[in-house]
Parts: C-alpha cells; sequence; structure tokens
C-alpha cells in the first residue's frame, strides 16, 4: 500500500481580503499560503486556505479558523486563540458517529486526494494497524489530509514571520556594543531556522517524494508532514526565544508563537490512531 | 554543604506539591487566586523563603530537624516537589526571593536586618530590578543611573539640608512581582566602567517608585512587571555592599547570585517535567511499546538530569563565583522540560491541549523558565567557556 498523499490539487486563486485592509490578497495554491502568512499573519492565510480547501478534520479532531470562517456541520467550538492578527477559534469535529453526514459532504469536496489518503495515516505513525474511525470514509480522510497540508503550508509562512520579527527586534538591540543579531549563537538560531524552512519548503512541496517516485509525481508522505512539523516545532521555539523576556509577555511575537505552536498540535501529522488508543500496558 | 535529609524533606513537601495543583489552573487563569492559595494556608511560604535563623519563630521542620533552606541545595529540592504542583507560585509567592540571596552575598549587617525583619512580615514581596527594556539582561550596559541632583530643600532622605539630592533614573521590565513588592535591589549605574554598576535596596513606597504587572503567556503567579524610577530618592545606606571592594559588589554580585539561583530555576524544570510525565501515565493506563520506549527514554534523561541539577547546586554552595555546571544543568533541564511538555500532550489524543489544561500550562510555562537568569544559549556559552578553562571536566554525578 503506498505511503503518499498526494498534494492538494491547487485551486484556482481565490482573493482574500487582509486583516489590514487595502487590495485583495491571491492564494494560488496551497504553496502561496505561505507567502500570504508570512506577510499577512495567521487570520489571513487560514482564511486563504478556507478558500482553496473544504474545512475538514476527522471525526473529533480540530482545527482552528478565523471568527469568519464557518466549520461544516455541528462542530464544537472548543476554545480561542489570540494569534497576532486577530483571534481564531478552535473547533472540534463532532465525534465518531455524528460525523457521517459531515464525511459525506466532504467525499465530493476533495475528490483530489482520496486515493491516496488512507495510508499516509499509516505512514505518519508507523502504525500500520491503524483501522479507520467509525465515519471516517477515504474522502473524509483525504480532504482532512489536504487541509493538514495547507496548514501546515500556513505554519511554514508563520515561522518565517517570526523569524523576520524576531530579526526586526534584533537589529534594534545591542549586547556588549554589537547588534545582537551580529551575535554568533544568533546567527547559528537564525541559520537553523533558515534550514528549517527550506526543508520544511522542499518537503511540503514534494521534492522528496517526487525523487523516490519512479512516475516523479509529487506526493507527500505523511512521514514528510511528520518532518515538517518536527522542524518547524523546533524551528519557531528557537527562535522565539530569541525574543527573550519580551516573548513571554502578551504581545504579537508571543501569539504569533503560540498559535504556531497549536495549529501544529492541532494538526501537524496526520492520525494513525496510536494516541489515546490502547496498546501494550505501560 | 548540607545536612538535612534531602529525601525526607521531598516527602514532607509532596503534599504541598499536591495542593499547589489544585489551584494551578485558578491561578493561571487568574494571578489574583493566588490570594486563595495563601488564605488556604496550604503553602508555608515563609518557612521556605530562605530565611536565616532569627527571622522566623517556626522554621519548617523535617523529622524534628529545623530546615532554613539557606543552602542552594535545599533550594533545589524544594523548588523541584513543589514545581510538580505549579512552578510559577514557587517564584511567585511571598518572600525574599532573589533579592534574599544578593542581600546575603552583598548586604552589611544592617542592611540584611533592615531587609529580613521586612520580608518577615507576612504577605511582603520583593523584587530584583535588573532587566531593562532596551538593554534586556544585559548588565553591563545599563542605563538606569543614580544620579546627583543639585542641593537645595529636600525630602529629607538625603543626608543632610542643602546637600545633593541622590536619586534613582530609570526604566525596568520583566521584574518579577514588582507590582506588589514592598522592598526589593535595584541595579544602576553611578559612574562609567564594569565597576561602575551599583545594587540598591529600595523601598517601592518612595515617591517616584511606579510599577504596573504585565500580562504574561504563562507562569502568570510570578506577575512579570515594569517600573519607571523617577528620580526616586536614595540614602546611603540604600547602597548594597558598601563596606566592599568595588570588585565585590555590582555586577559581581549579580553574577553569584545568578549562578545560584540556576540550579534552583533548573529544578523548576526538573518538576514541571516530572508532572508532564506523571500526568499522562494517570490519564492513560497502556501505551504502545513505541510511546513506552519514549517514555521510559524521558524518565532516564530526567533522572540524569535530577543528578545534574543536584551537582550543580552543590557547586553553587561550595562556589557560587563558578557557573560552569549551574549552566549546565540549566540547559540540560530545559531542553528535557521543553521536549518532555510537548511530546506528553499528543499522547492524550490531537485535542490533548484543549482536553487537558494543565498540560497546555506547562508549554506555556516553560518559556518562563527559560528566559529566567539567561537563556539556554547563554548558559551553553558559560558552559563552553568553563569546560574549556578545566572546570566541570571531573563532576561525579551519583
Amino acid at each position: 500500500m503506498s505511503t503518499d498523499v498526494v498534494a492538494p490539487a491547487p485551486a484556482e486563486a481565490v482573493e482574500v481580503s487582509p486583516e489590514e485592509g487595502g487590495a485583495p490578497v491571491r492564494a494560488d495554491g496551497p504553496a502561496g499560503l505561505r507567502a500570504v502568512a508570512r506577510e499577512l499573519g495567521p487570520v489571513a492565510a487560514l482564511t486563504a486556505l478556507a478558500g482553496l480547501l473544504p474545512v475538514a478534520a476527522l471525526p473529533g479532531e480540530y482545527v482552528l479558523l478565523p471568527d469568519d470562517v464557518p466549520p461544516p456541520g455541528d462542530w464544537a467550538q472548543v476554545g480561542e486563540v489570540a494569534s497576532d492578527t486577530g483571534p481564531l477559534l478552535v473547533w472540534r469535529a463532532p465525534r465518531a458517529g455524528a460525523a457521517r453526514q459531515v464525511a459525506e459532504a466532504h467525499d465530493a469536496a476533495a475528490p483530489a486526494v482520496a486515493d491516496a489518503a488512507p495510508a499516509a495515516g499509516e505512514a505518519a505513525t508507523g502504525a500500520a494497524d491503524a483501522a479507520p474511525v467509525a465515519g471516517e470514509t477515504a474522502a473524509t480522510r483525504a480532504a482532512d489530509a489536504a487541509w493538514r497540508i495547507g496548514v501546515a503550508w500556513v505554519r511554514a509562512g508563520l515561522c518565517e514571520r517570526l523569524t523576520d520579527r524576531a530579526v526586526e527586534r534584533l537589529r534594534g538591540r545591542t549586547l556588549g556594543g554589537t547588534a545582537t543579531v551580529n551575535l554568533p549563537p544568533v546567527r547559528l538560531v537564525l541559520a537553523d531556522a533558515a534550514l528549517a524552512h527550506l526543508e520544511a519548503q522542499a518537503l511540503l512541496g514534494g521534492a522528496a517524494a517526487r525523487d523516490a517516485a519512479p512516475d516523479g509525481g509529487a506526493s507527500i508522505s505523511g512521514v514528510s508532514l511528520a518532518r515538517v512539523t518536527a522542524v518547524l516545532d523546533r524551528s519557531s521555539r528557537a527562535v522565539h526565544n530569541l525574543f527573550g523576556a519580551s516573548g513571554f509577555v502578551d504581545g504579537e511575537p508571543a501569539r504569533l508563537a503560540r498559535t504556531i505552536d497549536l495549529l501544529g498540535h492541532a494538526g501537524g501529522t496526520l492520525p494513525g490512531g496510536t494516541a489515546g488508543r490502547e496498546g501494550h500496558d505501560a | 554543604m548540607t545536612t538535612v535529609d534531602l529525601v525526607a524533606l521531598r516527602d514532607h513537601l509532596r503534599p504541598v506539591g499536591a495542593a499547589l495543583r489544585e489551584h494551578a489552573l485558578a491561578i493561571d487563569a487568574d494571578p489574583g487566586a493566588l490570594h486563595t492559595l495563601l488564605d488556604s494556608g496550604v503553602l508555608p511560604y515563609r518557612q521556605l523563603g530562605g530565611f536565616p535563623p532569627g527571622y522566623l519563630d517556626d522554621p519548617l521542620r523535617v523529622r524534628g530537624v529545623p530546615v532554613h533552606v539557606r543552602t542552594c541545595v535545599e533550594r533545589a529540592v524544594v523548588a523541584e516537589t513543589l514545581a510538580w504542583g505549579d512552578a510559577s507560585v514557587v517564584v511567585g509567592a511571598p518572600g525574599p526571593s532573589m533579592s534574599g540571596i544578593v542581600v546575603d552575598d552583598l548586604a552589611d549587617d544592617e542592611q540584611r536586618d533592615r531587609f529580613y525583619r521586612r520580608v518577615a512580615e507576612p504577605r511582603t514581596w520583593t523584587f530584583f530590578g535588573l532587566t531593562e527594556p532596551d538593554r534586556g539582561s544585559d548588565a553591563a550596559a545599563l542605563e538606569t543611573a543614580v544620579v546627583e541632583l543639585p542641593g537645595g530643600p529636600d525630602d529629607g532622605s538625603a543626608p543632610g539640608h542643602g546637600s545633593p539630592r541622590t536619586v534613582l533614573r530609570g526604566h525596568k521590565k520583566y521584574v518579577g512581582n514588582v507590582a506588589r513588592a514592598s522592598l526589593g535591589v535595584v541595579f544602576a549605574r553611578h559612574r562609567p566602567g564594569p565597576l561602575g554598576v551599583g545594587v540598591y535596596l529600595v523601598d517601592t513606597d518612595r515617591p517616584g517608585f511606579d510599577a504596573a504587572p504585565l500580562v504574561l503567556t504563562g507562569m502568570r503567579s510570578i506577575q512579570l512587571g515594569e517600573v519607571r524610577l523617577r528620580d526616586v530618592p536614595l540614602r546611603p545606606e540604600d547602597t548594597l555592599g558598601r563596606h566592599l571592594s568595588p570588585s565585590r559588589r555590582g555586577l559581581l554580585g549579580a553574577v553569584r547570585t545568578f549562578n545560584r539561583l540556576r540550579p534552583v530555576v533548573a529544578s523548576l524544570a526538573v518538576g514541571v517535567t516530572q508532572a508532564a510525565l506523571d500526568y499522562v501515565r494517570a490519564e492513560r493506563s497502556s501505551f504502545t511499546a513505541d510511546e513506552r520506549w519514549r517514555l521510559e527514554t524521558f524518565d532516564d534523561r530526567l533522572h540524569a538530569a535530577r543528578a545534574l541539577v543536584l551537582q550543580a547546586a552543590r557547586a553553587a554552595d561550595d562556589d557560587p563565583a563558578d557557573g560552569t555546571l549551574p549552566a549546565a544543568a540549566k540547559a540540560a533541564a530545559l531542553d528535557l522540560a521543553e521536549e518532555v511538555t510537548h511530546a506528553v500532550p499528543p499522547l492524550l489524543g490531537p485535542g490533548a491541549r484543549w482536553e487537558h489544561p494543565y498540560l497546555d500550562k506547562l508549554v506555556r510555562d516553560v518559556p518562563g523558565l527559560e528566559m529566567m537568569e539567561g537563556t539556554r544559549t547563554v548558559q551553553r556559552l558559560t558552559l563552553a567557556q568553563g569546560w574549556l578553562q578545566g572546570r566541570a571536566r571531573h563532576a561525579e554525578l551519583v
């Protein structure tokens, strides 16, 4: 069984009004979300994502959405995250059983990823015996996978945004007479962040799978998505630390870092079924 | 070196840690709920504050032995045990806190008595005013200054009528507890050069002392704040270390304080890590082989970190001028705390950060530990420098 997920097919360009007003923003496909996230932040990027793909999650799982993007069906709001550009609402998809109706609605929405999605969950965790939860369909899982990959693109852009903010701040500060941004330890963090951003792009763009696949088709495996999540997690935490105490008070850097963190928690890997399920006795 | 039975001390304080856990989420939601905890009497904050003998009538007694929590080792054990419940309360509770350590190092007898008599009063917070908004913790570049104003009618705070008035002028930020503190220490420059920074004991009710709390993303009990010092009057007796040579006071005092505090911060991280691992095991009874392997690896690393932290605390007690092992302890403990607090929520399902708010609190608290007493980057630089100079190469961790 294949372990690849076909990358979300680029949809027609969508127009999104940025929070700050001005000209509408065009996201020409999932990869374009990265630039929207970097330049305009999480609210605009997730709005753009919802314009590209149907909002999707497996039964009982979570998404973060701007307040003007409605979730499907009878999803429950379970929280709110204050991002640097506005609030995001945390929604939980109906649990198994209650989700069948929503799943059917998604069946028609994301056919491009339907065939390959079931294997992705297995690849994400290595759990070859992961069985679909009741209420899941192949198309539901495909839509969910596509959404997660879109979120990963958003996170990639947000990590760059956080890094840009850190550099702006550190250019204006000095330590021992040296601009903080020029201190070797800071530069190492920035270099690692840059490497993480490049690796995330390459993996999300399907470069690894394209090289490996006999037919050269672009695809993203669950393993790749988990790797993207891991490198962005590590990068964003390291960059967040560059803000020092100023990143620990409730301001824009802290809100942006927390948004990156929670987006990863909600959709950073494709589900494989180990979490919360019974296994060997501990 | 301490003669306290550390195992007994842990056992004695374990119920206190459990009680802190019960209040943790309420305080996270509203730092004002700390008062409810203090009212409850479950936190013997005065006994744990590190007062010298003579300032408390009823010191902590562990198996009949009085424990004053004065050594770094004792502080580390206390901090770890209580952090299992809520690390932020350990830092945010009333008491001598960081100021007590710098007072211990630098104050003369009169200053020490003035400080501890005041802090011994119930619900008295202190502050440690070093960090500045434009300078961070770059102590050598402090802008807060001791200023001599022209003579004239003074307010009684200067040594004599007509003499110049000495005042503090500047802006400190990210200072724990400052908006509710009664007194504390302020680092300020009195002349150029590396020896030109002094430490001053300041009461917060003096004119010109204007403090306000900041909203935090975690560790909310510590109530970081900022303070504007608008010509706050200084008296000669406020200068800590006035009886010491210039090379022994000022920034050197801060360095020694930080070296003693880093193992304590590291122990808070150990406590948080233990809390996260215990929490997930309480919420899930079984794990896959892979998950079990990961948890056991975390257990091993936690034991190693705890040993390193204790050794660093002993080293700080022996020679507070050497920050090598304290730096190693903080870096190792924070690495682990960050990794574990992020690794544990997914074990409880995709929405664990919302379904288990205590875990989310732990995730948000750890960056607060990161910023205390220097980030891990700084610790690594300190460790490398110390190691290159031959220190910490032969540490024995048993």
